[in-house]
């Protein structure tokens, strides 16, 4: 959803500054999409991969995140896992299927707060 | 997060955050729930008779364009409900989404310091509505509640995996080829 520009001169209300409030520090029922990528090579089955998704959110814990993987289809890898959800963001992980020198997923991951 | 869970009947249900799914359903989300892919600004003129001076254009959100969609409805027994580390519970993935090659997964937080139980979001001021400066009462994000008998009712996790950001080590280790 866009922000909403104040014109020069233009009452600012409450409004105007809540929604920049409200992307820096997320209300009970907002939303945040990030987009995260893995890739990596295998020297065996299993072998983890992982990134850190940070959110832009301060002082709020998101209660759960959501990974698709629209930006990258998995490639040598099994499902991707979100896990130990924090104030500062959620890390992403995924195991391989084979040895490879390309394994690759990614796509969104919202956080709902 | 889940839209709603029975500790009796032990039926959970949530719904997919992907606008092309059919089971986005955000029209029937919650009122505190917001939709980032169909919430929308709207403008409204607001005449220069109700005001001092001239016409004022104002921005509110519009929820007008949500979408209905179906509910991921499921029993806590299905198998791909697992504790994915001690405070993070995984849910099935969405069927619809695996059907455009989309793999779409939520995982829920299920555990919360008291830290974090005092988060902004977390812990809901209520104002008095004829002074909105004062606070009356707080209250609670109600999914923490649903979030944390869902882990109660959940047969605790067996094994704490390694490497993992606030993980623990549980597992035997095996030296491979040991000094001599």
């Amino acid at each position: 959803m866009p922000l909403i520009t104040p014109g020069v001169g233009d009452t600012t209300y409450a409004n105007s500054i809540n929604q920049l409030v409200n992307v820096l520090q997320q209300p009970p029922g907002g939303q945040e999409v990030r987009r995260y990528h893995i890739s990596g090579n295998s020297y065996a089955v299993g072998v983890f991969l992982t990134t850190y998704v940070l959110s832009r959110s301060r002082g709020t814990v998101p209660v759960s995140a959501t990974i698709d993987t629209s930006g990258a289809a998995l490639l040598n890898l099994n499902k991707p896992v979100a896990n130990n959800l924090t104030s500062a963001g959620v890390q992403v992980y995924a195991t391989s299927t084979a040895v490879s020198t390309v394994c690759i997923v990614g796509g969104n991951l919202t956080y709902q707060y | 997060m889940l839209d709603d869970y029975d500790p009796t009947t032990q039926q959970l249900t949530y719904h997919c955050p992907n606008p092309d799914c059919k089971y986005h359903n955000c029209k029937n989300w919650e009122a505190f729930r917001e939709c980032l892919h169909h919430d929308a600004v709207q403008y409204i003129v607001v005449q220069a008779d109700n005001l001092r001076g001239q016409d004022a254009i104002m921005a509110q959100v519009s929820r007008d364009n949500r979408l209905e969609g179906s509910t991921h409805k499921h029993h806590i027994s299905h198998p791909e409900i697992v504790w994915v580390d001690d405070s993070t519970v995984a849910l099935p993935v969405c069927p619809d989404c695996a059907e455009r090659g989309v793999h779409t997964q939520t995982f829920l937080k299920v555990r919360f310091t008291e830290q974090e139980l005092r988060s902004e979001n977390i812990r809901i001021p209520h104002r008095d509505p004829t002074n909105p400066a004062v606070i009356t009462h707080f209250t609670q994000h109600p999914a923490v509640e649903r979030h944390r008998q869902l882990a109660q009712d959940l047969p605790p996790p067996q094994v704490a995996l390694p490497m993992l950001a606030g993980g623990t080590l549980d597992a035997t280790l095996t030296v491979i080829n040991p000094p001599t």
